[in-house]
């Protein structure tokens, strides 16, 4: 009872200019979750506790909602360099300092530890008796090494007899990067000298969606989303090897991006009630943008009925990006250095698989658990649309430097 | 290609808003699991683990961001 005040409490300063006069604890809704995600070779390890919390006040005409999460992150995060067969070497690592590492695996990672606080708060309210709705909203979150901070709007409207809903969002963010130990100078070699100044990261995003009732068990949504990014979009920590040509490794360099990226995305879902209850979500997604990072993702899930007051949702995803254009596993010492180049495994040209499973239980009409464990697997390569495939790891004498991870989720929240 | 997939989705789904559901009707569809974004701290989990872990992200609806993930 002294949490559900708080929440009320805190929604109430929201509010204040929005003429709602105030909230009960009886108008709240939760969410708790508890989760830990572990990859493979002893890379990231997260655990994590989130809340959401929701509030639908005067017959739904005002929705407030407020998210909090802390995560735990440890473990070791690939560099980019390639293995050096075996030798020591001084990484400068994201959890601060150096720390030395041998590399006789097949990737150089780079240990770290951190934790991420955050929260964001949005409401949704109507703004007249047709079915049009406003929304405003307002994220954070901090790291060590990064701190995020985000605004966003948007309005639906509902027509062809409340069948279609119409909708339109705006999102801005500004995030501050702040990598441990400064931020190295693009194409550097390692060691150098740092700039110590923080950079920044401005994202605008638009999106525009429909969404269609088909009958009177299936519902569709398609939606076109514009982003782009400006400012420090490397990675202060990834790091790339120049060899030579016996594939020898003759410096480690620091990477560089271009400090802009605009990219579309176009979504579509549907979902559809069999005859005996049971549920089936589509979903689509087709990504392009101006780093050349293409992707198709693809997720279905279907959700069974068990008994009056359980489910179980088994789902499947697929994904495949192509590589960014300046992506490169290595550089050679023979030629000049390129404008931009990383050689991070999330730049390369892969495929990863979900397999995964939710199963819900209500215990009263308002609490119920839900459990969910999942499998994530990324494989180098995939799907060939015709393009060239000089992005493979395999261009040189040297091994490659993503040969692919695998990661599980486990999962456990309770609504009440 | 990718821009007839779009165009070609378009017109199907302006074809589908000729199809009128009545409120009394929508008894199925009022169920949260007909609901999209209605999953819970699920999605937000799985977002983010895919927007730390892939170069592209978003869709549904704006990207999960904010975080220089290792």
């Amino acid at each position: 009872m002294k949490k559900n005040n708080a929440f009320a409490l805190a929604a109430a300063s929201l509010m204040s200019a929005t003429n709602i006069s105030s909230v009960s604890a009886a108008d709240w809704s939760h969410e708790l979750n508890t989760f830990i995600y572990n990859e493979s070779d002893g890379r990231v390890s997260d655990k994590s506790i989130k809340y959401s919390g929701k509030a639908s006040l005067n017959d739904g005409d005002t929705l407030l909602n407020l998210n909090l999460g802390v995560d735990i992150l440890t473990g070791a995060s690939p560099t980019g360099a390639l293995p050096s067969d075996g030798k020591t070497q001084i990484i400068t690592s994201p959890s601060g300092g150096t720390q030395t590492t041998n590399t006789s695996s097949t990737l150089e990672k780079a240990p770290f530890n951190d934790k991420r606080f955050s929260f964001d708060v949005g409401l949704n309210k109507a703004i007249n008796e047709t079915g049009t709705r406003a929304n405003i909203g307002f994220s954070f979150s901090k790291e060590n090494d990064y701190k995020h901070l985000g605004l966003s709007t948007g309005l639906s409207k509902e027509i062809n007899n409340k069948n279609t809903t119409l909708a339109i969002g705006l999102a801005y963010s500004a995030d501050t990067i702040d990598p441990i130990g400064g931020t190295p100078r693009p194409l550097s070699p390692i060691g150098t000298r740092k700039t110590l100044s923080s950079k920044s990261k401005k994202s605008i995003d638009m999106i525009l969606g429909v969404t269609q009732i088909l009958s009177k068990n299936t519902i569709t949504q398609f939606n076109y989303g514009y982003g782009k990014q400006t400012g420090y979009l490397s990675d202060a920590y990834k790091r790339i090897s120049v060899i030579d040509n016996n594939g020898n490794i003759v410096n480690n360099i620091h990477e560089a991006r271009p400090e802009t990226r605009a990219g579309h995305n176009f979504f579509a879902a549907i979902k559809h009630s069999l005859n005996n209850g049971n549920v089936i979500t589509e979903t689509t997604r087709l990504h392009a943008d101006e780093w050349g990072t293409n992707s198709f993702t693809s997720e279905l899930k279907y959700r069974m009925a068990l008994a009056d007051k359980s489910s179980i949702e088994p789902y499947v995803r697929f994904y495949y990006q192509s590589a960014a254009d300046f992506y490169t596993p290595q550089l050679s010492n023979e030629k000049a250095l390129p404008s931009y180049a990383s050689s991070d495994y999330r730049l390369s040209k892969f495929s990863s698989y979900t397999l995964g499973a939710t199963y819900r239980l209500k215990t009263s009409s308002k609490n119920e658990w839900n459990l969910t464990g999942e499998y994530y697997q990324q494989v180098p390569g995939g799907l060939n649309f015709g393009e060239d495939d000089d992005d493979d790891n395999s261009s040189s004498g040297k091994t490659v430097n993503n040969p692919g991870y695998s990661a599980f989720i486990l999962s456990l929240g309770l609504k009440f | 290609m990718k821009m007839k997939l779009f165009l070609i989705s378009i017109s199907l789904l302006l074809g589908a808003c000729s199809s009128n559901v009545k409120p009394w009707e929508r008894g199925n569809l009022a169920r949260a699991e007909m609901t999209f974004g209605a999953e819970g701290l699920i999605n937000t989990i799985n977002d983010h683990v895919y927007f730390s872990k892939e170069a592209t992200s978003g869709g549904s609806s704006f990207a999960a961001g904010g975080c220089g993930c290792n």
